[in-house]
């Protein structure tokens, strides 16, 4: 009797590994109900927005949540669906405003034209003060 | 680590770097979150708690992976700070409700269509679990919901393993019995 028990719980044990690995395998009657519970636990998934919210809380950057594509028969779950769903990035602005760029102008113009006057003046004050001593 | 390798990764391999790598301990976490809130949710049977608990359980995995040192296997470690945070869980709500009130807490259901089908079925299983002795929820959550090997469960019951396979195999027994009495209640 007890022998019989360890052989069914052997038996039992490797049904469910094998099961797990590949649910087309027929269950010995015996083994029906436990085939039935893990299949029932197949179906247990988390809410797909409490695990995105999780995510977000542990830090999990959506990039870096890829595809179980072999457990998903290449489908998206919408979990994943949102998480690879692209944010929108701000871009720096790479463009220098029409107004800015005028403005930029106008005060470089006038440091020149200040420029110019000065060396105007620099190179002819000399000679202007030199003519009272004539 | 990019993207693409880490698939073929083991997951002893990704904890060891999860603490430095992000790539890595989100691979980790889209591996095991399923696995984590299916154990949970057979030890608390109420969604809004396992939701609660596994969020705990990854937040607690994040704070200490870095001192996962590599030896054993991955998913036993994190199942073993699941199952202690389940317990601190009992723990705090021993002190709030009586064991009848405890009992008596109806099991939530998840709202996704997928297991509208399997309502009532699911249902019964979560309330037949409550009845069941402690070592029987324990080898089923372990075992079955959490997908664990008979190894990592004797490792986490500190059991033999010819114990956890006997044990499973009385608990899936009364399990069934229980469903049974359960249908037959709800029928009468």
């Amino acid at each position: 009797m007890m022998n019989d028990d360890f052989h069914s719980a052997d038996n039992l044990d490797a049904f469910v590994d094998a099961y797990r690995h590949d649910p087309t395998v027929p269950p010995p009657p015996e083994s029906q109900f436990a085939a039935d519970l893990i299949d029932l636990t197949g179906t247990l998934e988390p809410d797909p927005d409490f695990a995105a919210q999780l995510a977000q809380r542990l830090h999990i950057q959506p990039g870096h949540l890829t595809p179980d594509r072999r457990s998903m028969n290449g489908k998206l779950s919408h979990e994943e669906h949102l998480m690879l769903m692209p944010k929108p990035v701000q871009q720096p602005p790479t463009r220098i405003p029409w107004t800015l760029a005028a403005a930029l102008v106008a005060v470089l113009s006038a440091i020149f034209q200040a420029a110019g006057g000065y060396l105007i003046v620099l190179v002819c004050w000399p000679r202007v003060r030199e003519k009272p001593g004539k | 680590m990019d993207d693409d390798s880490l698939s073929k990764v083991s997951d002893e391999q990704l904890a060891r770097v999860a603490s430095s790598d992000h790539a890595a301990f989100a691979e980790l976490y889209r591996r095991h979150l399923s696995r984590i809130y299916r154990y949970v949710l057979a030890r608390v049977g109420s969604v809004h708690d396992a939701q609660d608990l596994t969020a705990q359980t990854f937040e607690a995995l994040l704070h200490s992976i870095g001192s996962y040192r590599g030896t054993g296997s991955f998913a036993a470690w994190l199942t073993v700070i699941a199952r202690n945070i389940v317990a601190n869980y009992y723990r705090s709500r021993r002190s709030e409700l009586s064991l009848d009130e405890l009992l008596d807490t109806p099991a939530a259901l998840p709202s996704t269509d997928e297991i509208v089908s399997h309502r009532l079925q699911l249902a019964s299983v979560l309330s037949a679990i409550k009845n069941l002795s402690l070592e029987h929820v324990e080898v089923l959550s372990l075992r079955i919901f959490g997908q664990l090997s008979t190894t990592e469960t004797a490792l986490i019951m500190a059991r033999s393993e010819a114990a956890v396979k006997m044990l499973l195999h009385r608990a899936l027994r009364d399990l069934k019995k229980q469903v049974g009495v359960n249908v037959v209640e709800e029928v009468e």
